[in-house]
Protein backbone atom coordinates (compact mmCIF):
# COMPACT_ATOMS: atom_id res chain seq x y z
CA UNK A 1 0.00 0.00 0.00
CA UNK A 2 1.12 3.84 -1.07
CA UNK A 3 2.47 5.56 2.48
CA UNK A 4 1.18 8.93 2.68
CA UNK A 5 2.39 10.47 5.70
CA UNK A 6 6.23 9.25 6.65
CA UNK A 7 7.47 10.14 10.03
CA UNK A 8 11.45 9.70 10.82
CA UNK A 9 12.84 10.56 13.88
CA UNK A 10 10.95 13.51 14.28
CA UNK A 11 11.69 16.47 17.59
CA UNK A 12 9.98 19.13 18.33
CA UNK A 13 11.73 21.67 20.45
CA UNK A 14 9.67 24.97 22.43
CA UNK A 15 12.87 26.40 23.61
CA UNK A 16 13.44 23.99 26.95
CA UNK A 17 10.32 22.16 26.60
CA UNK A 18 10.31 18.96 24.37
CA UNK A 19 7.25 19.06 22.76
CA UNK A 20 7.95 15.98 20.13
CA UNK A 21 10.42 13.45 21.17
CA UNK A 22 12.07 11.56 18.14
CA UNK A 23 8.78 9.82 16.77
CA UNK A 24 8.14 7.52 13.84
CA UNK A 25 5.55 5.92 11.60
CA UNK A 26 3.72 5.78 8.82
CA UNK A 27 0.28 6.41 7.37
CA UNK A 28 -1.07 4.65 4.28
CA UNK A 29 -3.61 5.29 1.54
CA UNK A 30 -7.15 5.00 2.71
CA UNK A 31 -6.70 4.03 6.40
CA UNK A 32 -7.67 6.27 9.50
CA UNK A 33 -4.81 6.61 11.68
CA UNK A 34 -5.41 7.17 15.50
CA UNK A 35 -3.23 9.47 17.41
CA UNK A 36 -4.09 8.82 21.21
CA UNK A 37 -3.00 10.35 24.39
CA UNK A 38 -3.38 12.81 26.92
CA UNK A 39 -3.63 16.59 26.32
CA UNK A 40 -0.24 18.18 26.10
CA UNK A 41 1.38 15.36 24.84
CA UNK A 42 2.11 16.22 21.65
CA UNK A 43 -0.75 15.73 19.22
CA UNK A 44 -1.41 19.03 18.04
CA UNK A 45 2.72 19.75 17.82
CA UNK A 46 2.88 16.94 15.65
CA UNK A 47 0.30 18.18 13.32
CA UNK A 48 1.29 21.37 12.79
CA UNK A 49 4.58 20.40 11.71
CA UNK A 50 2.87 18.32 9.45
CA UNK A 51 0.93 20.60 7.64
CA UNK A 52 4.66 22.50 7.67
CA UNK A 53 2.98 25.62 10.11
CA UNK A 54 6.19 24.54 12.77
CA UNK A 55 9.80 23.60 11.35
CA UNK A 56 11.06 20.37 12.66
CA UNK A 57 13.70 20.66 15.40
CA UNK A 58 15.05 17.38 13.64
CA UNK A 59 13.92 14.83 11.93
CA UNK A 60 12.16 14.27 8.64
CA UNK A 61 8.20 13.98 7.71
CA UNK A 62 6.69 13.14 4.18
CA UNK A 63 3.19 13.76 2.99
CA UNK A 64 2.42 12.27 -0.69
CA UNK A 65 6.74 12.23 -0.96
CA UNK A 66 7.02 15.43 -0.18
CA UNK A 67 8.96 16.70 2.49
CA UNK A 68 7.56 19.22 4.23
CA UNK A 69 10.22 21.83 5.01
CA UNK A 70 10.95 21.78 1.03
CA UNK A 71 7.55 22.35 -0.91
CA UNK A 72 4.75 23.76 1.62
CA UNK A 73 2.67 25.45 -0.73
CA UNK A 74 2.35 22.16 -2.94
CA UNK A 75 2.19 20.06 0.35
CA UNK A 76 -0.88 22.22 1.53
CA UNK A 77 -2.57 21.93 -1.16
CA UNK A 78 -2.06 18.23 -1.03
CA UNK A 79 -4.08 17.89 2.86
CA UNK A 80 -7.21 19.07 4.14
CA UNK A 81 -7.03 20.55 7.96
CA UNK A 82 -9.71 20.54 10.73
CA UNK A 83 -8.51 22.74 13.67
CA UNK A 84 -8.81 21.96 17.33
CA UNK A 85 -11.26 24.96 17.84
CA UNK A 86 -13.45 26.78 15.37
CA UNK A 87 -11.94 28.50 13.06
CA UNK A 88 -15.07 30.05 10.65
CA UNK A 89 -16.13 33.20 10.09
CA UNK A 90 -19.25 33.50 11.50
CA UNK A 91 -19.97 36.70 9.94
CA UNK A 92 -20.03 34.84 6.53
CA UNK A 93 -22.56 32.58 5.37
CA UNK A 94 -21.53 28.58 5.51
CA UNK A 95 -21.28 28.91 1.53
CA UNK A 96 -19.35 32.02 1.60
CA UNK A 97 -16.92 30.10 4.13
CA UNK A 98 -16.52 27.08 1.94
CA UNK A 99 -16.57 29.07 -1.42
CA UNK A 100 -13.45 31.35 0.08
CA UNK A 101 -12.02 27.97 1.21
CA UNK A 102 -12.37 26.70 -2.27
CA UNK A 103 -10.93 30.01 -3.93
CA UNK A 104 -7.63 29.97 -1.94
CA UNK A 105 -7.21 26.69 -2.68
CA UNK A 106 -7.99 26.95 -6.52
CA UNK A 107 -10.87 25.16 -6.77
CA UNK A 108 -12.63 26.33 -10.37
CA UNK A 109 -16.00 27.46 -10.28
CA UNK A 110 -17.56 24.30 -11.59
CA UNK A 111 -15.87 21.61 -9.21
CA UNK A 112 -16.54 24.65 -5.80
CA UNK A 113 -20.01 24.85 -6.76
CA UNK A 114 -20.76 20.79 -7.15
CA UNK A 115 -18.23 19.81 -4.18
CA UNK A 116 -20.33 22.33 -1.95
CA UNK A 117 -23.61 20.97 -3.14
CA UNK A 118 -22.43 17.36 -2.56
CA UNK A 119 -20.15 17.47 0.39
CA UNK A 120 -23.43 19.96 2.22
CA UNK A 121 -25.98 16.95 1.34
CA UNK A 122 -23.95 14.43 2.90
CA UNK A 123 -23.54 16.06 6.12
CA UNK A 124 -27.26 17.37 6.34
CA UNK A 125 -26.04 21.09 5.87
CA UNK A 126 -27.64 21.90 2.44
CA UNK A 127 -30.85 24.05 4.10
CA UNK A 128 -28.44 25.93 6.08
CA UNK A 129 -26.02 26.89 3.89
CA UNK A 130 -26.99 31.12 3.33
CA UNK A 131 -27.48 31.01 6.91
CA UNK A 132 -24.79 33.34 8.76
CA UNK A 133 -22.52 31.01 10.89
CA UNK A 134 -22.96 32.46 13.65
CA UNK A 135 -26.90 31.16 13.98
CA UNK A 136 -25.46 27.81 13.97
CA UNK A 137 -25.09 25.30 16.41
CA UNK A 138 -21.51 23.87 17.69
CA UNK A 139 -22.32 20.39 15.83
CA UNK A 140 -23.39 22.13 12.61
CA UNK A 141 -20.07 24.54 12.57
CA UNK A 142 -18.02 21.24 13.23
CA UNK A 143 -19.67 19.29 10.17
CA UNK A 144 -19.27 22.91 8.65
CA UNK A 145 -15.57 22.96 8.93
CA UNK A 146 -14.99 18.97 8.25
CA UNK A 147 -16.48 19.70 4.37
CA UNK A 148 -14.71 22.29 4.02
CA UNK A 149 -11.22 20.49 4.87
CA UNK A 150 -12.52 18.18 1.88
CA UNK A 151 -13.35 20.47 -0.57
CA UNK A 152 -10.13 20.48 -2.73
CA UNK A 153 -9.86 17.14 -2.54
CA UNK A 154 -7.04 16.57 -0.26
CA UNK A 155 -5.08 13.44 -0.10
CA UNK A 156 -4.84 13.72 4.01
CA UNK A 157 -7.63 14.94 6.05
CA UNK A 158 -6.00 16.02 9.37
CA UNK A 159 -8.56 15.81 12.21
CA UNK A 160 -7.34 17.61 15.65
CA UNK A 161 -9.50 16.90 17.95
CA UNK A 162 -12.58 16.51 15.84
CA UNK A 163 -15.19 16.50 18.61
CA UNK A 164 -13.73 18.82 21.48
CA UNK A 165 -16.11 20.70 23.31
CA UNK A 166 -18.91 19.01 22.29
CA UNK A 167 -21.88 16.92 24.26
CA UNK A 168 -21.80 13.43 23.72
CA UNK A 169 -24.94 12.52 21.32
CA UNK A 170 -23.14 15.69 19.22
CA UNK A 171 -19.93 13.92 19.00
CA UNK A 172 -21.55 10.70 18.01
CA UNK A 173 -23.39 11.84 14.77
CA UNK A 174 -19.71 13.70 13.98
CA UNK A 175 -18.67 10.50 13.91
CA UNK A 176 -21.25 9.08 11.90
CA UNK A 177 -20.72 12.09 9.29
CA UNK A 178 -17.28 11.54 9.16
CA UNK A 179 -17.22 7.58 8.46
CA UNK A 180 -19.88 8.53 5.95
CA UNK A 181 -17.64 10.98 3.96
CA UNK A 182 -14.65 8.55 4.41
CA UNK A 183 -16.50 5.87 2.90
CA UNK A 184 -17.52 8.01 -0.31
CA UNK A 185 -13.98 9.98 -0.74
CA UNK A 186 -10.53 8.45 -1.24
CA UNK A 187 -8.88 10.26 1.37
CA UNK A 188 -6.98 8.83 4.60
CA UNK A 189 -7.25 10.34 7.92
CA UNK A 190 -5.05 11.48 10.63
CA UNK A 191 -6.83 11.94 13.84
CA UNK A 192 -5.86 12.90 17.42
CA UNK A 193 -8.07 12.90 20.28
CA UNK A 194 -7.42 12.14 23.89
CA UNK A 195 -10.77 10.23 23.84
CA UNK A 196 -9.93 7.08 23.71
CA UNK A 197 -13.13 5.05 22.50
CA UNK A 198 -12.89 7.00 19.13
CA UNK A 199 -10.13 5.88 18.16
CA UNK A 200 -11.57 2.83 18.03
CA UNK A 201 -12.59 3.90 14.90
CA UNK A 202 -9.44 4.16 13.29
CA UNK A 203 -7.80 1.09 11.43
CA UNK A 204 -4.30 1.64 13.43
CA UNK A 205 -3.41 3.73 16.25
CA UNK A 206 -0.02 5.48 17.68
CA UNK A 207 -0.67 5.99 21.48
CA UNK A 208 1.73 8.97 22.35
CA UNK A 209 2.52 10.39 26.21
CA UNK A 210 5.10 12.86 26.76
CA UNK A 211 6.30 13.38 23.18
CA UNK A 212 6.76 9.80 22.81
CA UNK A 213 5.27 7.05 20.87
CA UNK A 214 4.82 4.87 23.55
CA UNK A 215 2.67 2.16 21.55
CA UNK A 216 1.71 1.53 17.33
CA UNK A 217 -0.18 -1.02 16.02
CA UNK A 218 -3.78 -1.93 14.80
CA UNK A 219 -6.20 -0.95 17.23
CA UNK A 220 -7.26 -5.19 17.48
CA UNK A 221 -3.79 -5.85 18.35
CA UNK A 222 -3.25 -2.73 21.10
CA UNK A 223 -6.63 -4.63 22.72
CA UNK A 224 -4.99 -7.71 22.59
CA UNK A 225 -1.80 -6.48 24.28
CA UNK A 226 -4.19 -6.67 27.05
CA UNK A 227 -4.98 -10.36 26.86
CA UNK A 228 -8.54 -10.85 26.23
CA UNK A 229 -11.71 -10.29 28.22
CA UNK A 230 -12.45 -9.65 31.82
CA UNK A 231 -15.08 -10.97 33.51
CA UNK A 232 -15.96 -10.55 37.29
CA UNK A 233 -17.90 -12.24 39.23
CA UNK A 234 -19.75 -12.21 42.71
CA UNK A 235 -20.44 -15.66 44.46
CA UNK A 236 -21.69 -16.62 47.61
CA UNK A 237 -18.17 -18.27 48.53
CA UNK A 238 -15.47 -17.05 46.66
CA UNK A 239 -12.27 -19.39 47.64
CA UNK A 240 -14.97 -22.79 46.72
CA UNK A 241 -15.45 -20.97 43.89
CA UNK A 242 -12.05 -19.91 42.68
CA UNK A 243 -11.17 -23.72 42.84
CA UNK A 244 -13.53 -24.57 41.13
CA UNK A 245 -13.05 -22.45 38.04
CA UNK A 246 -9.26 -23.29 38.28
CA UNK A 247 -9.77 -27.00 37.62
CA UNK A 248 -12.65 -26.85 35.18
CA UNK A 249 -10.86 -24.08 32.95
CA UNK A 250 -7.22 -23.79 33.67
CA UNK A 251 -7.26 -20.40 33.73
CA UNK A 252 -5.95 -17.84 36.15
CA UNK A 253 -8.39 -16.26 39.15
CA UNK A 254 -7.64 -13.64 41.13
CA UNK A 255 -10.06 -11.89 43.90
CA UNK A 256 -10.23 -8.52 43.48
CA UNK A 257 -12.65 -6.39 46.15
CA UNK A 258 -14.38 -9.40 46.77
CA UNK A 259 -15.03 -9.90 43.43
CA UNK A 260 -13.49 -12.90 41.04
CA UNK A 261 -11.37 -11.86 37.87
CA UNK A 262 -10.51 -13.48 34.67
CA UNK A 263 -8.92 -12.69 32.10
CA UNK A 264 -10.31 -14.97 29.27
CA UNK A 265 -10.46 -15.14 25.18
CA UNK A 266 -14.12 -14.68 24.06
CA UNK A 267 -15.82 -13.90 27.17
CA UNK A 268 -18.80 -13.81 25.97
CA UNK A 269 -18.88 -17.33 24.74
CA UNK A 270 -17.38 -18.39 28.21
CA UNK A 271 -20.07 -17.26 30.31
CA UNK A 272 -22.73 -20.13 29.67
CA UNK A 273 -20.89 -22.63 31.04
CA UNK A 274 -19.26 -20.49 33.74
CA UNK A 275 -23.09 -20.16 34.78
CA UNK A 276 -23.05 -24.16 34.62
CA UNK A 277 -20.28 -24.75 36.57
CA UNK A 278 -20.90 -22.51 39.73
CA UNK A 279 -24.89 -22.75 38.93
CA UNK A 280 -26.45 -21.19 41.95
CA UNK A 281 -23.87 -19.83 43.97
CA UNK A 282 -23.82 -17.02 41.21
CA UNK A 283 -24.92 -13.33 42.28
CA UNK A 284 -23.71 -11.25 39.34
CA UNK A 285 -21.47 -11.25 36.15
CA UNK A 286 -19.84 -8.99 34.74
CA UNK A 287 -18.45 -9.09 31.08
CA UNK A 288 -15.83 -6.09 30.18
CA UNK A 289 -14.44 -5.90 26.34
CA UNK A 290 -10.83 -4.17 26.70
CA UNK A 291 -11.15 -0.85 25.88
CA UNK A 292 -8.73 1.97 24.46
CA UNK A 293 -8.68 3.43 28.24
CA UNK A 294 -7.34 0.01 29.39
CA UNK A 295 -4.77 -0.35 27.00
CA UNK A 296 -3.53 3.51 27.87
CA UNK A 297 -4.09 2.82 31.54
CA UNK A 298 -2.04 -0.61 31.36
CA UNK A 299 1.21 1.30 29.18
CA UNK A 300 1.25 4.18 30.71
CA UNK A 301 -0.08 3.23 34.75
CA UNK A 302 -2.08 6.19 34.21
CA UNK A 303 -5.65 6.99 33.11
CA UNK A 304 -6.23 9.79 30.62
CA UNK A 305 -8.29 12.73 32.07
CA UNK A 306 -10.71 14.67 29.99
CA UNK A 307 -9.28 17.44 29.99
CA UNK A 308 -9.51 21.56 29.09
CA UNK A 309 -8.50 22.15 25.38
CA UNK A 310 -4.98 22.74 25.11
CA UNK A 311 -5.24 26.46 24.65
CA UNK A 312 -7.77 28.55 26.51
CA UNK A 313 -9.33 29.87 22.80
CA UNK A 314 -12.72 28.17 23.62
CA UNK A 315 -13.10 29.64 26.68
CA UNK A 316 -12.03 33.18 25.06
CA UNK A 317 -14.75 32.58 22.39
CA UNK A 318 -17.42 32.26 24.73
CA UNK A 319 -16.92 35.24 26.05
CA UNK A 320 -17.33 37.37 23.44
CA UNK B 1 -1.06 35.40 -11.34
CA UNK B 2 -2.40 33.76 -8.49
CA UNK B 3 -1.23 36.08 -5.82
CA UNK B 4 -2.96 38.58 -7.42
CA UNK B 5 -6.11 36.42 -7.40
CA UNK B 6 -5.59 35.49 -3.71
CA UNK B 7 -5.30 39.12 -2.84
CA UNK B 8 -8.53 39.73 -4.77
CA UNK B 9 -10.18 36.86 -2.34
CA UNK B 10 -9.19 38.28 0.98
CA UNK B 11 -9.58 41.75 -0.15
CA UNK B 12 -13.52 40.58 -1.09
CA UNK B 13 -13.65 39.15 2.73
CA UNK B 14 -12.64 42.25 4.38
CA UNK B 15 -15.32 44.39 2.26
CA UNK B 16 -17.85 41.85 2.70
CA UNK B 17 -17.35 42.15 6.49
CA UNK B 18 -17.25 45.82 6.02
CA UNK B 19 -20.76 46.20 4.99
CA UNK B 20 -22.41 43.63 7.04
CA UNK B 21 -21.72 45.73 9.69
CA UNK B 22 -24.14 48.57 9.39
CA UNK B 23 -23.81 50.19 12.75
CA UNK B 24 -20.24 50.32 11.86
CA UNK B 25 -20.28 52.46 9.20
CA UNK B 26 -23.23 54.60 10.55
CA UNK B 27 -21.42 54.76 14.15
CA UNK B 28 -18.28 55.74 12.14
CA UNK B 29 -19.68 59.04 10.86
CA UNK B 30 -20.77 60.43 14.77
CA UNK B 31 -16.95 61.36 15.90
CA UNK B 32 -16.13 63.19 12.99
CA UNK B 33 -19.85 64.75 12.57
CA UNK B 34 -19.49 66.02 16.23
CA UNK B 35 -16.10 66.89 15.75
CA UNK B 36 -17.22 69.48 13.27
CA UNK B 37 -20.65 70.83 14.29
CA UNK B 38 -19.87 71.15 18.33
CA UNK B 39 -16.39 71.88 17.72
CA UNK B 40 -16.41 73.60 14.40
CA UNK B 41 -19.37 75.92 15.72
CA UNK B 42 -18.03 76.74 19.53
CA UNK B 43 -14.34 77.03 18.40
CA UNK B 44 -15.19 78.92 15.05
CA UNK B 45 -15.14 82.45 16.31
CA UNK B 46 -12.28 82.40 19.25
CA UNK B 47 -9.83 80.21 16.73
CA UNK B 48 -11.65 82.28 13.85
CA UNK B 49 -9.11 84.91 14.40
CA UNK B 50 -6.71 82.71 13.89
CA UNK B 51 -6.97 82.22 10.42
CA UNK B 52 -4.66 85.46 9.15
CA UNK B 53 -4.79 85.86 5.88
CA UNK B 54 -7.02 82.97 4.52
CA UNK B 55 -10.01 84.88 6.12
CA UNK B 56 -10.02 87.28 3.01
CA UNK B 57 -10.66 84.18 1.68
CA UNK B 58 -13.49 83.16 3.09
CA UNK B 59 -11.84 80.34 5.28
CA UNK B 60 -13.47 80.14 8.73
CA UNK B 61 -12.31 77.51 11.30
CA UNK B 62 -15.10 75.14 9.66
CA UNK B 63 -13.63 75.17 6.64
CA UNK B 64 -10.47 74.80 8.04
CA UNK B 65 -11.27 71.60 9.75
CA UNK B 66 -12.82 69.40 7.12
CA UNK B 67 -10.01 68.68 5.28
CA UNK B 68 -8.36 67.85 8.88
CA UNK B 69 -11.62 65.77 9.61
CA UNK B 70 -11.22 63.93 6.67
CA UNK B 71 -7.58 63.50 7.65
CA UNK B 72 -8.62 62.22 10.63
CA UNK B 73 -11.48 59.35 9.28
CA UNK B 74 -8.30 58.29 7.29
CA UNK B 75 -5.88 57.70 10.67
CA UNK B 76 -8.52 56.15 12.37
CA UNK B 77 -10.19 53.86 10.02
CA UNK B 78 -6.99 53.01 8.80
CA UNK B 79 -5.09 52.16 12.19
CA UNK B 80 -8.21 50.24 13.43
CA UNK B 81 -8.13 48.29 10.33
CA UNK B 82 -5.53 46.13 12.02
CA UNK B 83 -7.74 45.07 14.38
CA UNK B 84 -9.66 42.50 11.98
CA UNK B 85 -6.08 40.57 11.90
CA UNK B 86 -6.90 40.32 15.72
CA UNK B 87 -9.90 39.29 15.43
CA UNK B 88 -8.84 36.48 12.92
CA UNK B 89 -6.96 35.47 15.43
CA UNK B 90 -9.65 35.50 18.63
CA UNK B 91 -11.71 33.59 16.50
CA UNK B 92 -9.63 31.29 14.85
CA UNK B 93 -9.81 31.98 11.32
CA UNK B 94 -6.57 33.49 10.63
CA UNK B 95 -5.62 29.63 11.02
CA UNK B 96 -8.14 28.78 7.90
CA UNK B 97 -6.01 31.57 6.08
CA UNK B 98 -2.59 30.47 7.33
CA UNK B 99 -2.67 26.78 6.49
CA UNK B 100 -3.84 27.81 2.98
CA UNK B 101 -1.66 27.60 0.00
CA UNK B 102 -1.51 31.12 -0.31
CA UNK B 103 1.41 33.36 -0.40
CA UNK B 104 1.63 35.53 3.05
CA UNK B 105 2.45 38.25 0.68
CA UNK B 106 -0.97 38.14 -0.75
CA UNK B 107 -2.45 37.65 2.85
CA UNK B 108 -0.87 40.95 3.41
CA UNK B 109 -1.89 42.90 0.29
CA UNK B 110 -5.46 41.58 0.90
CA UNK B 111 -5.62 42.61 4.17
CA UNK B 112 -4.21 46.24 3.25
CA UNK B 113 -5.91 46.70 0.68
CA UNK B 114 -9.17 45.98 1.96
CA UNK B 115 -8.47 48.49 4.89
CA UNK B 116 -7.55 51.00 2.32
CA UNK B 117 -10.96 50.17 0.64
CA UNK B 118 -12.88 50.72 3.60
CA UNK B 119 -10.83 54.08 4.65
CA UNK B 120 -11.76 55.25 1.31
CA UNK B 121 -15.67 54.37 1.30
CA UNK B 122 -15.61 56.38 5.10
CA UNK B 123 -14.03 59.18 4.10
CA UNK B 124 -16.12 59.41 0.54
CA UNK B 125 -19.15 59.65 3.32
CA UNK B 126 -17.79 62.25 4.85
CA UNK B 127 -19.13 64.56 1.81
CA UNK B 128 -22.06 64.27 3.19
CA UNK B 129 -21.40 66.88 5.20
CA UNK B 130 -20.05 69.26 3.29
CA UNK B 131 -22.79 71.12 2.87
CA UNK B 132 -23.40 72.05 6.55
CA UNK B 133 -19.82 74.01 6.57
CA UNK B 134 -20.20 75.20 3.31
CA UNK B 135 -17.63 73.79 1.10
CA UNK B 136 -17.93 72.99 -2.65
CA UNK B 137 -17.63 69.77 -4.00
CA UNK B 138 -16.86 68.93 -7.33
CA UNK B 139 -16.17 65.12 -9.06
CA UNK B 140 -12.44 66.36 -9.41
CA UNK B 141 -12.00 67.36 -5.97
CA UNK B 142 -13.36 64.00 -4.91
CA UNK B 143 -11.04 61.90 -6.97
CA UNK B 144 -8.15 63.79 -6.07
CA UNK B 145 -8.85 63.43 -2.09
CA UNK B 146 -9.23 59.31 -2.60
CA UNK B 147 -5.90 59.51 -4.23
CA UNK B 148 -4.88 61.34 -1.18
CA UNK B 149 -6.84 59.10 1.06
CA UNK B 150 -5.64 55.95 -0.53
CA UNK B 151 -1.39 56.90 -0.19
CA UNK B 152 -2.35 57.48 3.17
CA UNK B 153 -4.31 54.92 4.19
CA UNK B 154 -1.69 52.61 2.40
CA UNK B 155 0.88 53.36 5.19
CA UNK B 156 -1.46 53.53 8.56
CA UNK B 157 -3.25 50.28 7.47
CA UNK B 158 0.07 48.84 7.56
CA UNK B 159 0.94 50.13 10.99
CA UNK B 160 -2.21 48.69 12.19
CA UNK B 161 -1.92 45.40 10.42
CA UNK B 162 1.71 44.79 11.63
CA UNK B 163 1.09 46.01 15.29
CA UNK B 164 -2.33 43.62 14.84
CA UNK B 165 -0.02 40.66 13.88
CA UNK B 166 1.96 41.56 16.84
CA UNK B 167 -0.60 41.22 19.27
CA UNK B 168 -3.41 39.26 20.87
CA UNK B 169 -6.20 40.96 22.23
CA UNK B 170 -8.18 43.41 20.65
CA UNK B 171 -7.88 45.07 24.18
CA UNK B 172 -4.83 45.32 24.15
CA UNK B 173 -4.43 46.64 20.16
CA UNK B 174 -6.88 49.45 21.20
CA UNK B 175 -4.79 50.60 24.00
CA UNK B 176 -1.35 50.52 21.60
CA UNK B 177 -3.68 52.31 19.14
CA UNK B 178 -4.99 54.97 20.94
CA UNK B 179 -1.72 55.36 21.93
CA UNK B 180 -0.09 55.67 18.51
CA UNK B 181 -3.50 57.72 16.85
CA UNK B 182 -4.12 60.66 19.51
CA UNK B 183 -0.45 61.54 19.33
CA UNK B 184 -0.43 62.37 15.40
CA UNK B 185 -3.92 62.93 15.51
CA UNK B 186 -3.46 65.90 17.93
CA UNK B 187 -0.01 66.83 16.79
CA UNK B 188 -0.92 67.04 12.85
CA UNK B 189 -3.03 70.38 12.78
CA UNK B 190 -5.94 68.71 12.08
CA UNK B 191 -7.65 70.37 14.58
CA UNK B 192 -6.35 73.62 15.16
CA UNK B 193 -3.72 76.27 13.40
CA UNK B 194 0.09 75.01 14.11
CA UNK B 195 0.70 78.96 15.31
CA UNK B 196 3.25 79.74 17.61
CA UNK B 197 3.78 76.78 19.22
CA UNK B 198 6.94 75.98 21.03
CA UNK B 199 9.93 74.66 19.50
CA UNK B 200 9.89 71.00 20.99
CA UNK B 201 6.36 70.64 19.33
CA UNK B 202 6.68 72.48 15.83
CA UNK B 203 9.84 69.88 15.95
CA UNK B 204 7.01 66.88 16.30
CA UNK B 205 4.65 68.10 13.98
CA UNK B 206 7.53 67.63 11.49
CA UNK B 207 8.07 64.02 12.27
CA UNK B 208 4.86 63.14 12.40
CA UNK B 209 3.73 61.17 9.36
CA UNK B 210 -0.29 62.05 9.91
CA UNK B 211 0.62 66.12 9.45
CA UNK B 212 1.66 65.28 5.60
CA UNK B 213 -1.92 63.71 5.06
CA UNK B 214 -3.37 66.43 6.66
CA UNK B 215 -1.03 69.13 5.50
CA UNK B 216 -1.93 67.97 1.55
CA UNK B 217 -5.81 67.66 2.19
CA UNK B 218 -5.88 71.00 3.29
CA UNK B 219 -3.52 72.21 0.22
CA UNK B 220 -6.36 70.34 -1.69
CA UNK B 221 -9.21 72.03 -0.12
CA UNK B 222 -7.76 75.42 -0.01
CA UNK B 223 -6.92 75.35 -3.86
CA UNK B 224 -10.08 74.28 -4.46
CA UNK B 225 -11.66 77.31 -2.31
CA UNK B 226 -9.50 79.39 -4.77
CA UNK B 227 -6.95 80.34 -2.44
CA UNK B 228 -4.41 82.08 -4.71
CA UNK B 229 -0.66 80.82 -4.84
CA UNK B 230 0.51 83.40 -3.29
CA UNK B 231 -1.32 82.96 -0.48
CA UNK B 232 -0.77 79.27 -0.61
CA UNK B 233 3.23 80.44 0.26
CA UNK B 234 2.11 82.35 3.15
CA UNK B 235 0.24 78.90 5.00
CA UNK B 236 3.37 78.10 6.75
CA UNK B 237 3.21 81.46 8.51
CA UNK B 238 -0.14 81.30 9.77
CA UNK B 239 0.46 77.71 10.86
CA UNK B 240 -2.15 76.23 7.89
CA UNK B 241 0.84 75.07 6.62
CA UNK B 242 4.01 73.14 7.04
CA UNK B 243 7.84 74.21 6.35
CA UNK B 244 10.73 72.12 6.38
CA UNK B 245 14.00 74.01 6.37
CA UNK B 246 12.35 77.22 5.89
CA UNK B 247 10.54 75.69 2.24
CA UNK B 248 7.26 75.39 2.43
CA UNK B 249 5.86 71.55 1.84
CA UNK B 250 4.35 71.44 -1.42
CA UNK B 251 1.53 69.16 -2.30
CA UNK B 252 3.93 66.97 -4.52
CA UNK B 253 6.44 67.37 -1.39
CA UNK B 254 3.68 65.53 0.72
CA UNK B 255 2.65 63.09 -1.89
CA UNK B 256 6.45 62.01 -1.70
CA UNK B 257 6.88 61.69 1.85
CA UNK B 258 3.59 59.82 1.77
CA UNK B 259 4.98 57.58 -0.81
CA UNK B 260 7.76 56.84 1.10
CA UNK B 261 6.29 56.37 4.67
CA UNK B 262 3.58 53.81 2.91
CA UNK B 263 5.96 51.90 0.95
CA UNK B 264 8.00 51.64 4.29
CA UNK B 265 5.08 50.65 6.50
CA UNK B 266 4.03 48.07 4.03
CA UNK B 267 7.20 46.59 4.06
CA UNK B 268 7.43 46.01 7.82
CA UNK B 269 3.36 44.52 7.58
CA UNK B 270 4.21 42.13 5.01
CA UNK B 271 7.46 40.98 6.65
CA UNK B 272 5.71 40.28 10.02
CA UNK B 273 3.21 37.93 8.05
CA UNK B 274 5.92 36.40 6.87
CA UNK B 275 7.03 35.46 10.35
CA UNK B 276 3.97 34.52 11.46
CA UNK B 277 3.44 30.45 12.77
Amino acid sequence: MEKVIEVENLTKDYGDLRAVDGISFEVYEGEIFGFLGPNGAGKTTTIKTLCGLLAPTSGTARIAGMDVGENPMEIRKQIGLVFQTSSLDDRLTGRENLSFHSRLYNVDRETEKRRINELSERVGLQDRLDDRVKNYSGGMKRRLELIRGMIHHPHVLFLDEPTLGLDPQTRSYIWDYIQELKKREEISIFLTTHYMDEVELANRAAIIDEGRIIALDSVEALKDQLGGDLIFLETDDNEKALRKLEEEFGVEVEEVDSKLKLTVEKGEQLIPRLTQVLSDSIKSINLHEPTMDDVFLHLTGKEIRESEPEDNSMEKRMMH
Amino acid sequence: MNTLRHVGIIWYREILRYWRDKPRIIGSLAMPFFFLIIFGSGLSSSIGQMMGGAAEFGIDFKKFMFPGIIGMTTLFTSMFSGLSIVRDKEYGFLKEILVAPVDRLAVAGGKILGGSTVTMIQATLLFLFAPLVGVGVTPLLVIKVWGLVFLGSLGFTSLGTFVGNKLDSAEGFQMVMNFLIFPMFFLSGAFFPLKDIPSWMAALVRINPFSYVVDSMRQLFFLSMGLPSTMMDRLPEFGLGISLFDVRVTILMDLGIMAFLSLSLATLAVRSFHQME
